[in-house]
């Protein structure tokens, strides 16, 4: 999932309410108890997701994620449901048979378990499909800007505006080296395959990952960098912003009074 | 009180703890414009590294916790050893988790506790053995240590706190002993192949 430049209302939004947005959003998810709130709260989430116009391409990877979270919850939490009462669908493991058995004390699909399973991979929805609107957004230096304006430390602010910018270059380098190593005769199929490609490929990407970051920081202090920036882009709160805060902040209030005072 | 609540706490309160420990013992010493940049390329490699197993052996359901720690603490030891310094192992945790939230997961707080109490773990280890994996067996240990606090945190409080998951205690057995297992591993790799990368780039020219 990567920004996609495009000209909707949610890449008119500061970065700063983005990032709001999304906590509220993560207080949402952990705070709705009831299906029919988790389920409004995808309902809602994947309304802003489709707004946003994704490619044909998007939609099916999204598609294919959901269902292989979908899958995994429901059969996780079908073996893993511990409250009570729970009605056994059918046995795995029984409670008494051998070692394993006793261990585990017994392995069975629950059917409470697996409607539990189908209402909680709501919550991990929803935090997916917030997490596509954010990605797709919003550029991630954009994003570096408003959590430094939100309190982040400068040095961890600068930490990951440098993280940003290397990725590209070390996923670059990462495909260089793999080729190279191919080429002398790296397989990299199955158990053996996939740590000997590790192996191969660490050792001179970290090297060279350093020597550019020597080359970086001799650079830097030679212009008299000292760990803070200025920066080029303002960041400004327009009215968007302002509603868009007003009415995760109501939801996220309603939905506190609503759990602890009912 | 709620046991996510509490552990956020205990994280605050371990961090702070383990700031003036260090700082009583002499063990900080300011991080230079050259280690920020060597900690956000290593969070950068740690984003990198896991990607080839993300999409291979990664998806092997049951053993992903053996599949994904392995490369991940290889990595992370070897920032450890070209950084060795108090609050290295910190950065580059939580450089990594915020890259991953800003890149693809998106931001959310609540997974912030996690990646801090990694950190927290490997610095009081540090701390009390006053050694920034030094020899092997120093290593192995620091990985274990690792793989246990964070499989244990993530099944226990994690999870259940924020996906409203639980898990059945054989599994989070299962999964721990996983995790403790491929950190001890990756913390051997991660020392061995330390050895020609620090050795290269010491000599090496710019």
């Amino acid at each position: 999932m990567r920004y996609s430049d495009k000209k909707t209302i949610f890449h008119r939004l500061d970065p700063r309410t983005k990032i709001i947005l999304s906590v509220g959003c993560a207080c949402l998810i952990v705070i709705a108890r009831s299906p029919a709130g988790l389920f409004l709260l995808f309902a809602a989430l994947l309304c802003c997701f489709l707004g946003m116009r994704p490619s044909a391409a998007t939609l099916r990877t999204t598609a294919k994620m959901m269902g292989a979270v979908f899958a995994l919850t429901v059969i996780s939490q079908g073996f893993f449901y511990y409250f009570e009462p729970r009605t056994p669908l059918f046995v795995l493991l029984e409670k008494g048979s051998g070692l394993p058995g006793r261990l585990t004390g017994g392995i069975a699909l629950y059917k409470e378990g697996l409607v539990y399973g189908m209402v909680q991979s709501m919550r991990l929805f929803s935090a997916a499909v917030m997490s596509m609107i954010i990605v797709m957004s919003t550029y991630p230096s954009d994003l570096v800007l408003g959590l430094k304006r939100l309190g982040v430390p400068e040095k961890i602010a600068f930490m990951l505006t440098m993280g940003i910018r290397f990725l590209p270059a070390i996923m670059e380098e990462s495909r260089r080296i793999m080729t190279a190593q191919k080429l002398r005769g790296l397989k990299i199929k199955g158990v053996k395959g996939n740590f000997a490609a590790f192996r191969s490929l660490i050792v001179p990407l970290i090297t060279d990952s350093l020597r550019h970051g020597r080359r970086i920081a001799l650079a830097a202090e030679v212009r008299g960098f000292t760990g803070t920036r200025t920066e080029i882009k303002n960041l400004k709160f327009a009215w968007l912003d302002w509603s868009a805060l007003f009415t995760v902040i109501t939801v996220v209030g309603v939905s506190i009074t609503c759990r602890f005072y009912r | 009180m709620n046991v996510f609540v509490i552990s956020v706490l205990f994280v605050l309160a371990f961090g702070t703890a383990l700031f003036f420990a260090a700082l009583k013992r002499k063990m900080i010493s300011a991080l230079n414009t050259h280690d920020l940049i060597v900690i956000a390329l290593m969070s950068s490699l740690l984003y990198a590294a896991g990607l080839p197993f993300k999409f291979g052996l990664g998806r092997l359901p049951f053993i992903h916790a053996f599949i994904y720690s392995v490369p991940f603490t290889a990595v992370l030891f070897i920032g450890i050893r070209v950084v060795p310094k108090a609050g290295a192992a910190t950065l580059i945790i939580v450089g990594h988790s915020l890259l991953s939230q800003l890149l693809s997961r998106g931001i959310n707080p609540l997974w912030w506790p996690y990646p801090f109490l990694a950190g927290f773990v490997l610095e009081s280890y540090f701390l009390i053995t006053r050694s920034y994996l030094q020899t092997r067996l120093n290593a192995v240990c620091a990985g274990c240590l690792r793989g246990l606090v964070m499989y244990l945190y993530f099944y226990l409080v994690s999870a259940p706190f924020i996906w409203h998951m639980h898990y059945a205690p054989w599994y989070v057995f299962i999964q721990t002993a996983q995790g403790v297992a491929g950190s001890g591993i990756g913390a051997l790799i991660g020392f061995a192949l330390s050895k020609p990368i620090l050795q290269a780039y010491r000599h090496g020219g710019i």
